[in-house]
């Protein structure tokens, strides 16, 4: 449904994100926000913004292959830990500069996701998904077990990025750094959708047979995906290793995975607007619970310290398990039809 | 040559274990094509009662153990009323993501009502039994002799029952087992109450034999290349399968861990599932799929 008055005469303007006076104002309005809103908060309330934009980059990585190609993908956070750990190498050893290293943080965890993703060419279902369940052990493992170049499970220091003489030293800081490039990832993600790219990633997801008839190799796109999908992956993990200045195998477990496609399910696949709803939410949610579970540990003696963990686990997987049962197309698809009606508003259709 | 033996009987051992698991996991698969992510959260969830209605009702053991397999089968029915029967007809990765949310919730569950911290946990007697050179616990033989017999239970329950056969005629298919006057809402059920209950079993039976700790739900996950290696429509596969996996990854840890540092069995089986899935999709006694749009 679009907005009143306008209409499509071209494709340019078919496939154009930015229609109307408002919506250019309403994106300048947000991007100057974006830009100027670390001046005037809180650390603390910057810090949850820093984590949920480092974990929208590595679900809308995820959007890529679950969403547009309709590959399952249980594996986000180990291909974070790869760029994560590439990028402290790189950066902590050899000395590259900053920007060089989260690319090749995005490359390496791109060719890890093109490795692991390579089942998904003979494979798919259930079958693709123990593929990449055990490529998340795999990956973990591995880093465990080479102490020489990643600590083991000793962990890492990661050195704070600098650049062009200036170093990235305060949350502050970190948010003029991991904003922009937030905002940078999203418009390519919009980008890639409305791409031939991603109009094959489509077509392979509505069905990867009748793509093939139409001219669209299933093989490549779907390798394409893996590695687009790691590659986000990789910044993400490379923009957390340096934020959080410490790499530990941990950090990155089979949990964190699930509740990256759980921020998808969420949110809604296979939209640019999906994955930032449902990190929104979630994170949100996931913060409100951290911040009531001093409350709650009074009625729960004898596990304060873990509390938070258990009430976090549950009410994700509440939250999940209830949308997948009375709203599969997650938050975004309220938003459509919100949309609609408020454009609609004086008539029902 | 004794530490040989020795690997191979705890080997057998843990194939067992993998092969209860895994047969939950292709009883559910071949009534309703859905695979269970939260396998081992079940596992643990059942672990967890049992040890709850030993050490906090103080009830006996065998009331114990009754009590928790007939609880577990509740869950099971509750399960499948409340949540994965809203799945047919839904993408494939909603009912990914729905077990997944149901393990995460399973966690949550067990972490609030009784901490993450490992609890010993004595099911059986001990006892040492030395055969020649070899050493053997009377635990891991009472273990073995349960699961053997819960395996040819469910196995002659498919074969033999009319039930069971209903079962095989859903996994076929949905709509033709209908019009031959299948009842798939039993089925659906039926298959839950047995994936809660081998679940469970195999939970039990870890936490006898290593104690109770929070990390026996990740047996749940190494069941998948147990059902992928026999093929994920066959329960003759699973068995198999599942001792095989056991012994395999036993003899691999204990001749590759000196090398590599440890940990090997963690890895195990997730390297056979992905070898398998490139070379052997179907397994070794699955159905191969011929798809058509």
């Amino acid at each position: 449904m679009l907005p009143c008055g306008v209409f499509n005469t071209t494709y340019e303007k078919d496939i154009a994100i930015v229609r109307t006076k408002t919506h250019w104002s309403m994106l300048i309005g947000f991007v100057i926000l974006v830009l100027l809103g670390p001046q005037f908060l809180g650390p603390k309330l910057l810090d949850i913004l820093n984590y949920l934009a480092i974990d929208l980059i590595a679900v809308l990585g995820l959007n890529i292959v679950i969403g547009y190609c309709g590959q399952i993908a249980l594996a986000q956070s180990a291909f974070m830990a790869v760029g994560g750990y590439t990028s402290a190498i790189l950066y902590g050893e050899l000395g590259l500069p900053f920007f060089a290293c989260l690319f090749a943080a995005g490359l390496s965890s791109g060719l890890a996701g093109l490795v692991f993703g390579s089942p998904a060419v003979r494979i798919k279902g259930f079958y693709l998904a123990m593929a990449t369940l055990a490529a998340q052990f795999i990956i973990i493992w591995i880093i465990d077990h080479t102490p020489t170049v990643s600590g083991g499970y000793l962990g890492m220091e990661v050195g704070k990025p600098g650049f062009f003489g200036v170093s990235i030293d305060s949350i502050k800081a970190h948010s003029y750094l991991i904003f922009p490039i937030t905002l940078i990832m999203i418009y390519l993600h919009k980008n890639l959708g409305r791409s031939r790219t991603g109009r094959a990633f489509m077509a392979i997801r509505d069905n990867d047979i009748a793509a093939e008839v139409m001219g669209v190799g299933p093989s490549g796109h779907k390798l394409l995906a893996f590695f687009l999908s790691a590659f986000y992956a990789g910044i993400a993990g490379c923009l957390w290793a340096h934020y959080v200045g410490r790499l530990h195998p941990e950090a990155f477990g089979l949990m964190d995975s699930i509740w990256y496609v759980g921020f998808l399910v969420v949110g809604g696949m296979g939209s640019t607007m999906g994955p930032i709803f449902g990190t929104l939410f979630l994170v949100s949610l996931t913060e409100f619970v951290r911040f009531i579970s001093p409350v709650l540990a009074g009625s729960f003696p004898g596990l304060s310290g873990s509390i938070f963990a258990a009430s976090a686990q549950l009410i994700f997987g509440l939250i999940v398990v209830l949308f997948v049962v009375f709203e599969p197309r997650g938050i975004n698809h309220r938003w459509e039809l919100f949309k609609n009606y408020y454009r609609l508003h004086p008539y029902s259709y | 040559m004794t530490f040989f033996i020795e690997l191979i009987l705890s080997g057998f051992m843990n194939g067992a274990i993998y092969a209860v698991l895994a047969l939950g996991l292709v009883v559910l698969y071949k009534s309703s094509s859905i695979l269970n992510f939260a396998h081992g959260e079940l596992a643990l969830l059942g672990a967890f009662l049992c040890y709850a209605a030993i050490n906090q009702a103080g009830l006996s053991i065998a009331i114990a153990l009754s009590a928790t397999l007939l609880m577990s089968a509740g869950i099971g029915l509750f399960i499948e009323v409340a949540f994965l029967r809203r799945l047919t007809g839904q993408p494939l990765i909603s009912a990914i993501m729905m077990t997944l949310g149901l393990a995460a919730l399973l966690r949550g569950v067990v972490l609030l009502m009784w901490g993450p911290q490992p609890r010993s946990f004595e099911l059986f007697p001990s006892k040492l039994l030395f055969i020649g050179d070899l050493v053997v616990s009377l635990e891991q033989i009472i273990l073995l002799i349960l699961l053997i017999g819960v395996v040819l239970m469910v196995g002659l329950f498919f074969k033999r029952t009319n039930m069971g056969l209903a079962m095989r005629a859903a996994s076929e298919d949905h709509q033709a087992a209908r019009a031959t006057g299948v009842n798939l809402k039993n089925v659906f059920r039926l298959a839950l109450v047995v994936v809660c209950v081998t679940a469970t079993t195999g939970g039990l039976i870890i936490s006898g034999l290593y104690g109770l700790d929070f990390n026996i739900s990740d047996i749940g996950l190494k069941a998948f290349a147990v059902i992928l290696l026999g093929g994920m429509d066959s329960i003759a596969g699973a068995i198999v399968a599942g001792l095989l996996v056991g012994v395999l990854e036993t003899l691999a840890a204990g001749y590759l861990d000196p090398f590599v540092g440890g940990g090997v069995a963690e890895i195990f089986p997730y390297v056979v599932l992905l070898l398998l899935l490139m070379i052997r999709p179907y397994g070794l006694f699955g159905l191969i799929r011929i798809e058509r749009i």
